[in-house]
This record gives structure tokens, sequence and C-alpha cells, in this order.
């Protein structure tokens, strides 16, 4: 580094910051100065001097910190410590050297020379340095000089080139994804597991692509050809409902919003059936991107571009990405709250596309990654210069920002006639609740009237009093019909801009961009410097950017999100692909590539495979297609092989894939499984989620808050649990397996779920009446076979086999003594005829519970 | 990772217990090994602490809403004295809030007398607990960061104002784990639903291991019902024929554990069938309490129409605690007085009076008040300054208070904390804790303490840090300790 070269760097800054604003003072970072004041000066003064001189310490003798570069720039009692390029004006290096008497520093021993000239030539170049905000604001400079380099973090790095490892093993030799699994377990000394057999792999396969089992009729037709049946699945619009799921669970995705109060996010399922149908029509990654992030921008075509990109309905539905969230919309600190949310839009995008931690850059440095709190305030202007909340609710509570969508003709005259029919009944429930109340008037009228005259009366009068009780219970009862109307009315009103336009919740650009002022220890009050908009400094591609006038960046933000030079956003995504198909990922900390994170456990094939994934046109279902492919995929879950080998103490935890993980299924597809095989599945597929309209799932005051107790129509009740409403902290009750299986919590986004076993679960499995129904249901299903044949049927219902001849001994005397013991309790009662039938019920809720259906090998 | 040896007397284990050994048995022998088995380990073996325990368990009761200090704990002549006149605060430009106008101090309505030995000063509101005084800590400079409900809720709950972290009651699940296998080690008594009072997520785990999360137990509002565990029970059905599918069940997975490599999720998931079905056994007895005395349930509140409701979850909780659980939570909502305070806070007050000081004194005739913590407190408290949501329209009886972060009472007893005393002091309205300043991270760290856990040592890793119930915050109030 020479001092030339920085001088020389500023001034190209500053000239090219002239012709576009601001970027380029962003792109004029120092990174060679950075690199050196980490590595050399930071240490040195955490070392040496903070003990007495820092807010962590507590002390600052002489009026001097030197945890901040305003603690050197303002100085002590003696003034600036340090004046940039003139040593001998500087008292830090008079103290160090020791040449005063009066000042010598550190007093408990000199430094060494070397540490010395480091200072001198620290100072000498400029003295630059890097750290922002004051030492006690928490910009906790002695920290980041534990953080990683980006030059030593793996997920850093370019894309390495490997070439797939020489194979000798036949089966293993066809794609180069078997080729680097093999050549791993070959290293260690492991054999592969046998090819699973060809139930179990229908059963894997359909559950892993659609989260649905095989039907018995669809095991029963496979005549061997895999790869036809992988093509089918792939094309049903199943797909896009198992793997939409999986994408909604980095979005955390509600419909409901507020933290406190359920309030209904009545357009959210937009953008859920957007995400559903992405996967189905193998949306290619960077769209997918680029219409999340910034979807509803209009790009207006640049020179030598004849149109521009203009934003479609289903474009600005995709932003629900960033419009959806926990937001607190009743916070009473509106800065603060509008900080709150861009934070967690930042850590959405950080974590779904990069791999990374961001949210710990908003106080500090982040403690392990190359990340500044720069570069998270650079991502934070951005979305600061987006608008997610808009406008207030009776004052108090924010409101969503909702975007009215372009439509088609159809589109256009569909919806008229909703909106006349949507007036029609507003106005008949208007015309109705009036009647009842104008009649309920008049008959408390004629009652007072009665009730006036006798009082007049010494005499009891029979007719009277008798008159006065019927006109009484038709009051009561036009009260009722009354209230009846104007709670529907209420509920008319409340709906009447989601029913007669076509909305979304969607974000759009601030009327101005604006940088973001760093928000000291993350408080949004507390404002330190301002950073330019921009991306994290240390992730190719790094060149500058070009800013669109007048627009946020979130343009800019999807195409650099989605570049090929960057090096985390293809790996991310393969791996979590990777991580769904084979239970964990190459790295398994799917949603941390950051020091904290884990290393690959092998790097060339997850770097072939984003490079190939890449190449295919960022195509997902090619990537699913080649994994489930793949005879490393297709291996059973039993090797004996390996076990006698000794597995358990070369790879206990199949990091190297020597068999196939096994897996309890995920709550959803527990539920539409359960539904599935017992014929109950509704496949009605999309639209809206919420139950607005039933009685008493809702009430209408400001905001609306939705009741935990909502009540779900049979036309909802059935579907697939992707379609089924979710609230915010804890489901419905009308929705509670969904809790009780793990199901994440809608608040957090998670690329990887906990499977817990709790007694909760195995509580909500024997005793839940959803699950006692759908056996019943399943028992149903078959009664028309004879019991051996019955229970036949079951079997390859659930678990894609036949059953052995010991479960049919053991299922037929569970049966037997479950219908003698209801014959004790329920003989002569009405009960008693549905004991045959109980008690089929019983043994197929018991199969239902097992492991083998709970489970896939 | 435990050894193959293990990996199969555990299988021997649960073989034998499909047999027909009692489960009881098995649970003693899971639990000797447990420390080994690390993949499968039982999460709710109790643990010890970092440090000697003062208290074994806490009975955590929220008051939702809000409480008014200073008709309270926090005896103010002074504001009683400028009733009226405009309150010499800053207003907190930071923030909204509605129908506070001028800020006119509010005095208030109750008078309050010294009580006890240690000459407590407590409002009439509270004659019941006015009598326990000698055996109360209370905390009178508390402070939290938020004025709205929900995020306040969430810090007093997780530390949390906004982020999504585990709840002091998972955390010390986590910490400790429980005293009866048989039972959660964290349970909520009718935690509050909906509105901007209670949610799930108060009592949730967060990336804790799911079983730290809060089990949910409902008493409901009628009169003589008994409370329940969501699907704890299937009446439709003899138990046992339960019993008999239970164990039909475990023989289709003992079927198809046999033909599988060993699985730790598939030997979790029967382990939990098993401890289901004892809880299914030993809970509904937990609920039952035909055996306890009348004066008993006289002590409780219960029968007051007022106090009913309370005094049952009160009396649950020491049933609990004398069972084991670790974390008893009980709930009392409605403290959000914004209007019509002159009305509504007695109510408040009755419902939870005598069940509080009731459950007090019969924990120490039993010689569990000084290992048990209860901690009683709001979100948040009020304003000592007026708030008139009509704007002037209504009359004065209709006025309330706003929500005030800056200072307001949290009661403590038992569990090793001093009896008689009152630490910190709030400004002379009440207004802003002025000394002996206790923030929620100060008494999460507190509590804690009394377990004998270290808040700084208790950690969990999630998403590449370490993180605690206080964040990077908490002093333990040392001045308050035994």
């Amino acid at each position: 580094m020479s001092v030339g070269g920085s001088k020389q760097k500023i001034v190209v800054a500053a000239m090219t910051a002239a012709l576009v604003l601001p970027a380029a003072l962003f792109a004029a970072v120092d990174e060679e100065g950075d690199a050196f004041f980490k590595k050399e000066i930071a240490p040195l003064l955490v070392e040496r001097c903070f003990e007495c001189h820092s807010h962590r310490a507590g002390k600052a003798k002489g009026g001097l910190v030197l945890d901040s570069r305003s603690g050197w720039m303002t100085g002590g009692d003696s003034g600036a410590a340090i004046v940039p390029g003139d040593l001998e004006g500087s008292l830090l290096i008079e103290a160090v050297r020791y040449g005063n008497a009066d000042i010598e520093m550190p007093p408990d021993g000199k430094l060494t020379a070397s540490e010395i000239a480091a200072l001198e030539r620290w100072v000498e170049e400029g003295a630059h340095d890097p750290r922002r905000g004051s030492g006690a604001g928490g910009a906790a400079v002695e920290e980041g000089t534990e953080q990683m380099e980006a030059a030593d973090l793996w997920s850093f790095q370019p894309l390495l080139e490997a070439e797939p490892p020489e194979v000798e093993d036949r089966r293993w030799a066809g794609d180069a994804v078997d080729a680097f699994i093999w050549a791993g377990l070959q290293k260690a000394g492991l054999p592969p597991a046998e090819r699973a057999p060809d139930a179990t792999l229908l059963r894997r396969l359909h559950l892993a692509l659609t989260g649905l089992p095989p039907s018995a009729e669809a095991v029963a037709a496979y005549d061997g050809d895999l790869e036809t049946v992988v093509d089918e699945l792939l094309a049903s619009a199943d797909f896009g409902e198992k793997w939409g799921r999986h994408w909604l669970d980095l979005t955390a995705y509600a419909d409901t919003m507020g933290v406190g109060r359920a309030i209904p996010a009545l357009e959210a399922w937009r953008y859920r059936d957007y995400v559903i149908g992405a996967f189905n029509v193998d949306k290619p990654f960077p769209e997918f991107i680029r219409e999340q992030v910034a979807g509803d921008i209009y790009e207006a075509g640049a020179p030598g571009k004849p149109r521009g990109v203009r934003p479609t309905a289903e474009a600005i539905v995709a932003t629900g990405f960033l419009a959806i969230g926990p937001w607190e919309l009743v916070s009473g600190d509106k800065v603060q709250l509008r900080m709150d949310v861009v934070d967690k839009q930042v850590h959405r995008i950080g974590q779904a596309f990069l791999g990374m931690t961001l949210g710990c850059a908003r106080c500090h440095a982040h403690k392990f990654d190359p990340v500044s709190q720069e570069d998270y305030f650079a991502l934070a202007g951005i979305l600061k210069s987006t608008v997610t909340l808009n406008g207030r609710i009776d004052g108090v509570f924010s409101a969503l920002n909702h975007s009215v969508l372009p439509e088609t003709p159809e589109e256009l005259s569909a919806r008229a006639e909703r909106v006349r029919a949507f007036e029609e009944e507003l106005a008949e429930e208007l015309r109705l609740e009036d009647e009842k109340k104008a009649e309920t008037a008049l008959l408390a009228k004629e009652i007072a009237r009665l009730k006036g005259d006798e009082e007049g009366d010494d005499t009891v009068d029979e007719d009277e009093s008798q008159e006065i009780a019927k006109l009484e219970a038709k009051r009561v009862k036009m009260e009722a019909g009354m209230k009846r109307h104007g709670t529907r009315r209420g509920l008319l009103e409340y709906v009447e801009r989601h029913r007669t336009q076509p909305l979304a919740l969607a974000v759009m650009d601030a009327p101005e961009p604006e940088d973001s002022r760093i928000n000291i220890r993350g408080n949004a009050h507390q404002l330190g410097d301002v950073v330019p908009r921009g991306f994290l400094s240390e992730v190719a591609p790094k060149g500058k950017v070009a800013w669109t006038r007048g627009g946020s960046g979130r343009v800019q933000l999807a195409e650099w999100l989605a570049s090929a030079d960057n090096p985390l956003t293809a790996r991310v995504w393969v791996n979590r692909v990777w991580h769904h198909l084979f239970g964990a990922g190459l790295v398994r900390t799917v949603d941390n590539f950051g020091a904290r994170g884990e290393a690959p456990s092998h790097p060339e094939l997850l770097d072939y495979l984003a490079a190939e994934f890449m190449r295919d046109g960022w195509s997902t279902k090619k990537l699913i297609r080649r994994l489930v492919m793949s005879e490393a995929w297709q291996q059973d879950s039993v090797n004996h092989d390996a076990m006698v080998a000794g597995v358990r103490d070369i790879d206990p935890e199949n990091r190297l894939y020597w068999r196939s993980n096994r897996r309890r299924l995920e709550a959803e597809a527990i539920r539409d499984g359960m539904l599935f095989v017992s014929g109950q599945l509704d496949r009605k597929r999309g639209g809206p989620a919420l139950p607005v309209d039933e009685p008493g799932n809702m009430r209408t005051n400001s905001t609306g808050i939705m009741s935990d107790t909502a009540v779900f129509p049979d036309d909802l009740k059935n579907r697939r649990t992707i379609y089924l409403p979710q609230k915010r902290k804890g489901a419905f009750i009308a929705a509670d397996f969904m809790e009780a299986f793990d199901l994440p919590d809608t608040d957090q986004e998670t690329g990887k779920r906990t499977l817990t076993s709790v007694p909760t679960q195995a509580l909500y499995l024997v005793n839940a009446p959803f699950v006692q129904e759908c056996g019943r249901a399943l028992a149903v299903r078959y009664e028309a076979e004879a019991p051996a044949e019955r229970l036949r049927a079951v079997y390859r219902t659930l678990f894609s086999r036949e059953p052995e001849a010991g479960e049919v001994v053991l299922a037929m005397e569970y049966l037997a003594e479950t219908k003698a013991g209801l014959q004790r309790e329920w003989e002569g009662t009405k009960a008693a005829a549905g004991i045959e039938e109980e008690a089929w019920a019983r043994l197929c809720q018991a199969l239902l519970i097992s492991n083998e259906f709970l489970f896939r090998s | 990772m435990m050894s193959e040896i293990q990996r199969l007397t555990r299988r021997g284990l649960l073989q034998r217990a499909a047999c027909g050994i009692g489960y009881t048995a098995l649970g003693a022998l899971l639990h000797e090994h447990s420390a080994k088995a690390s993949s499968i380990a039982n999460p709710l073996a109790a643990r010890q602490g970092h440090h000697p325990a003062r208290a074994k368990r806490v009975i955590f009761m929220f008051m939702q809403g809000g409480p008014s200090q200073v008709e309270t704990f926090d005896y103010k002549p002074r504001l009683n004295a400028d009733h009226g006149k405009p309150s010499p605060f800053e207003r907190d430009e930071k923030v909204e809030q509605p129908g506070v106008g001028t800020m006119r101090l509010f005095g208030s309505g109750w008078d309050f007398a010294q009580h006890g030995e240690s000459g407590t000063w407590v409002s009439e509101l509270f004659p019941e607990l006015a009598k326990r005084v000698d055996d109360l800590c209370i905390l009178n400079g508390m402070h939290t960061d938020n004025l709205a409900h929900a995020p306040a809720s969430l810090q007093l709950h997780t530390g949390a104002t906004n982020f999504v972290r585990p709840s002091m009651g998972s955390w010390v699940s986590y910490g400790l784990g429980t005293e009866n296998e048989s039972l959660p080690a964290y349970v909520t008594i009718s935690h509050p639903t909906g509105g901007d009072g209670g949610s799930p997520q108060q009592y949730a785990s967060a990336f804790l291991p799911a079983i730290h999360q809060g089990t949910r137990v409902d008493v409901p509002k009628e009169d003589g019902a008994s409370a329940e565990i969501r699907y704890l029970e299937d009446r439709g059905f003899p138990q046992g024929l339960q019993r008999r599918q239970v164990d039909f069940v475990r023989g289709l997975n003992e079927r198809h554990l046999a033909r599988s490599e060993n699985d730790a999720h598939m030997e979790g998931m029967i382990e939990s069938f098993e401890l289901a079905f004892r809880m299914q056994t030993e809970a509904p007895d937990l609920f039952d309490f035909s055996g306890e005395s009348r004066a008993t349930r006289e002590l409780y509140g219960i029968g007051n129409a007022t106090s009913d409701w309370f005094g049952r979850q009160c009396l649950l909780a020491r049933r609990m605690a004398e069972k084991g659980v670790r974390f008893i939570q009980v709930n009392a909502p409605g403290w959000d007085h914004h209007g019509q305070i002159e009305k509504r806070l007695p109510e408040s007050c009755v419902a939870v009076d005598r069940p509080v000081a009731g459950l007090i004194q019969d924990l120490k005739a039993r010689g569990m008040l000084e290992d048990t913590l209860i901690v009683w407190s709001g979100e948040f408290g009020r304003t000592p300054y007026e708030q008139d949501l009509s704007n002037g329209k209504a009359k004065a009886s209709n006025y309330g208070r706003g929500h005030n972060p800056y200072g307001f009472t949290t009661v403590l007893a038992g569990g090793g904390v001093k009896g008689g005393v009152v630490h910190g002091a709030t400004d002379d309205y009440g207004y802003r804790a002025v000394s002996g300043k206790v923030h929620m991270h100060d008494l999460h760290a507190t509590i804690l303490h009394l377990l004998g856990v270290d808040h700084e040592r208790l950690t969990y890793r999630h998403a590449g840090r370490d993180f605690r119930l206080t964040d990077v915050y908490g002093e333990v109030v040392k001045e308050i300790l035994v």
C-alpha cells in the first residue's frame, strides 16, 4: 500500500461522484486500508491501549478513548491524539516512542519496535480508520478483530471449477453428482447402500416432490420407469404446493399481521399463490428474485433497449416477499417501527438469498462475518426508500400498503360483476338492518303503551299481559335480526375495499430515495453517520452500481443478488434444494453460510451443482430431477455393510451419504397425507384463505381482529395445509395441527425446520378428533371388503406394501379385543350398533399414527 | 454420540417396556443414564444450576394490561395534592398517545396506610395483600423499554420487545429441567389470547427445542369447571381400550424399528407416546380439587364471583408446585385501565387480592414459600396523568390512565428475596423510576439468579451466535436477596 495509491483512489472517486451520485462514494472504500487497520492496528489498540482508553473498560484516562475514530480525532485533555499524515504532530506517536518522559504510553511497558513501526506507518499514511460511530454506541471495534476476513470465508470466494472425479463403479458412474459422492465414500472406506426397494423409492419420491404419499393404484401401476414418474410428479400442480411451502418458510408468511392482535392480511394469499405458481412454472431463479425484490418497479428502457419492464400484476404481488411480515402495527414509536420493518426485510433478504445473518450488523460490525455496520445500513437505505407501511388507522395503528393491481379486460368485467353483487348485498343488509331497527322501535313503543295502560289499571288484564309477552318475544327476535344484519353490514363495510378492488400487499418506492444513517445500537433515535445505499462490500459483484434516478435501488439489488458472479445466491439455493431432498444440506446450516455456519461436506460438489444450475437456466426442476435420479438419492435407508465397516466411528452423522436419511414427515405432509389416504383431501387450489365471512370469526373494529377460535367452513377445512389460513403467534385453533407438528413460527424465517417429538404430539395423534375422523374415513373407504382384504387395502394405501402375516395376526387380535372391550362397555346402549365400525376406525387410526406412516425412509 | 452398546441397551429397555414392564421403572432408568445419551437425552431431566439455588420453582403472575402503581403500591401524596394541575413532565415526542391532552395530573382516589411490622404503604385496594406485606418485596423502581402492550408484554416474557425469543419459562425449563417427568417443566394457566393482551409467543420456546415451550392449561371461567390440557383425554373411548391402542401402536413401531437401523427420532416418538400416556393419567388428578378443604378454597377467594377464576388458577399453581413443575404462570388480564379507572380498577384488584395473599399464606404454611419465588407484574405501569379517550366529551369518572414504561411496580415474594422490603422509588408523582431502578432485564437476571442460574452463562447457540434471556444486559438486584 502506498500513500500515493490511496490518494489516487480518492481523486478518482471524487471525479466519479460528480457524475454518478451517490454510489461512487461508496465504491471508494479503501479496502487495503481497512485490511491493514484490522490486521495490524486494531489488535494493538485493543491489547495495549483499551484497558485505559475505551468504553469497554469504562475508562478514558486523560479524557482519551481509542475505540473509535472520533475518539482519537477529538483526543483527550491534551488535544487530538493523532494528526493524520503528521508523525511529529501526533501525540500518540510521541507517547509510544517513549521520547517524552511526561507521556510514555503504555505506562506498563514500551511497545515493540515493530508495533511502533506499524503505528507510525498507519499515521503517516493518513491513519485510515474504518470504525464509524462512537465506541459507546457499539460500533464496537474491538469485536471487529475477531471477525473473519472476507478472503478467509469460503462462501465469499468464486465458485470452484472442479472436474467430477473418476469412478470405477459402473452403478455410480452415471452422473457427476454420484461421482462426487462415491469418491467421498471411497476415500472414507465406506460402501454405499443398496438401491432402495421400488415401493420405498416410490413413496419417497412422491412425498419429496408433492408432499403426498403415492396412491395404492400408482404403486400397482409402476412399471420400473422411474424417470417418467419423476417427470409426471414434477409436472403435477401438487409440486408447487410442496415446494412453494419450502419457500414460504423463508418469508415469515402468514394471513394476519401485527404482533399483538391478529390483524387480517386479506390479500396475503395472492403472494402464497404466486410462490406456488412460480415453482409450478419453474420460474428461472433470477426472475423469481427480481419479482420478489423489485417486481413493482417500472424499469424504463435504457439506451439501446427499446422498451422497459412494466410491472405485471404477478410481479407486484411477488413483492409480498417484502411486504408481508410480523410488523408491530400498534407501536407508538413510528420512527423505530419503520427501522424495525427495514431490519426484518434486510434480515430476510440476507437469509433467504445469501445465507447470511445480516441482522447482527444492525447494532455493531458483524462479530464473525465480514459484514460491517455500513454494509447493513447500505442495504437498510434501500429498504428505507421503500414503502411497506402506508398511512394510519384510527391515528394509532400503522396501515399496510396495498397496491392496486393492473387488470386484463376480462378481469375488469368479472370484477364489475363482483362489485355489483357486493353493492347489492351491502344495500340489502343495510335495508334489512334498518327495517328490523324500525320494527324493534315500534314494538318497544307498543309494549310501553300497553305497560303504561296497565299502570293506570288496578285490575290485572290477562289479555294485555299475554299480548305484552307475545310482543316482547317478537321484539327479542327482531333485535337479534337487527344485530345479525348489523354485524354482516359491519363486515361488508370492513372488506369493501378488498372485495371491490384488485389489491395486493406489496411494496413500492418512496417518492424520494434516502440513504440511511447508522442507528447506534439499533436505536432509530440515536443516529450516526450517513451510509450511502449499496450492497455487501465484500461480496461480488463489487463494481460500481448504476442507480436509477429516483429509485430505491431495489432493481439494482435484485440484479446484484441474481448475478452469476455473486458467490452466494446459487450456492445457497442449490444447498436448500439438496437439504429438502436429502434431509441435510451439503452445508447443514442452510441459513448460515458465514463463519459460524458449517463448511460444506462436499465443497466441489456444491460448487459444481451451483455452476450447473446456472448453466441450466437456473431451473429448479432440472436440478431436482437430476438429484432424485442420482444413485446417491436412491440409496436405501439401511446399510449393513457400512455398519460392518465401522461407519459409527467414521461418519456417524451421515455427512458422506452412505445411506438415505430417514425423516419424520413435516406437519403438512402428515396432515395432507392423512386426508389423502382417507379419501377426504379437497383438491381445490389457491384463492383467499381467511374465513372472514363466517359470523364471529372477525371483529370489525378499527384494524379488525381475527379470532383464535375462527371456524373454518366446509369448503376450507379439508384443503391442503398450505391453503389453510395461517395466524401469527400460534395457529388458529382449527389448524392447531400445524403447531403440534413443528410448523415454523410464522414470525421467523427458517430454511430448516426443527422436528421434535414431544408428548403433546402423541396426545394429538391419539385424542384429536381430526385424526380420529381420518381413521374413521379410512375404515369406511374399504368397508365393502372382507376383513383380510380390507386390512390389506389399508396397508397398501398407507405404506405402499402388503402386510406381513404376523402383522395381520396382530391387527386382527387388536380388532377382536377392541370389539370385545366395547361390547362390555357399550352393551345395551345405542352406541352398541356402531361397535364394528368403531373398532375398525381405531385400528385405522393406530396404523395412521404409527411411525411407518409418519416417517419417510 | 452414544455408543452402540448404549443404544442396544436402550432398545432392550424399550422392548422390555413393550413386554409389559411398567413405564415408571423405564422412566427411572432412562433418567439415570440420560446424561450420557446425548442424541436423545431426556431434555427435561432435572439439572443443577451454576450456583446453589434459593428458589426451586417460580410462580409468575402476569397482570396483563399494566396495573396502576400509584393506586396500589407506590404511595404519592404529592400527586394527590397536585391533582388537576398540568404535569411537569416533558412529553415524549417519539411516541404517540391519544387522549392525554395537556397531561393533567390525576391523583389516586384511594387511601394508603402503613401495614405490618415493616410499616409498608399499601393502598386500600389490597386489604388482604396488606396483611401479608411483611412477606412482600416491592420493587417500585421498575422500568421497561416499550409503551405498547404487545412489545412490552413480549419483553416481560422473553426479554425482547420485537424479536422472536424464547420465553423465560422456556429458558428455565431448558436450564433446569423438571422434577416430575410426567408433567411439563413450564405450564401457563389460562394464558390470555387475542386482542392486545396475550399471545402464544409469550410462552413459546422460539429457537429452543420445542419441548421447552409452555404447555397451556385452561382453567375455564365457569364456576366448577375443572382445568384442561387440549387433547389430554378422549372421554368417548374407555381408557383401558385406549391403553390397548397405544400398546398396539407401540407394537407396530417396535416391529418397524427392528426392520430399520437405529433411529433416534423414531425412538423419540415411541417415548413421547409413553410420556403422553403418563400425562394423561396424572394430569387429571392435578385438576381435581375435590380433596381441597372448604377453608383452603376460601383462602384463595374461590367462590367469590370476582376472585373465583384467578383463585382457581392460584390453587392449581400450588398443586403443580407441589408436583414439581418448575415454572408456573398464572394470568390475570384486564389491567388496561384507559378509562373508567374509578369503577374498573377495584374489580381488577379484588380479582387477585385474596388469591395472591391466600397462595402466599398457603405456601408458607406448607413450608414451600422459602423455595418458591412469586413474581407479580404487569408489562408496565400507568401514567400519573389522566387519559380521556373521549377527548373532552366524557365526565371525569370515565377518565383513566395511559401506559407508563418509565416507572412502575413489580412485587416479589418467597424464594430467597427479603420480605417487608420496598426497593427503588419513582419521582414525586410516580412517573419515572429515579432510584433503585430495576429494568426488565435486571428482573430476569434476578429470577435466574435465585434459581441458581447465572444469566450470562445460560446460553443457546442459534443463527450463528449465543443467545441469552437477558441479551447483553441485566444486573442481579443484590439488595433484595436474603
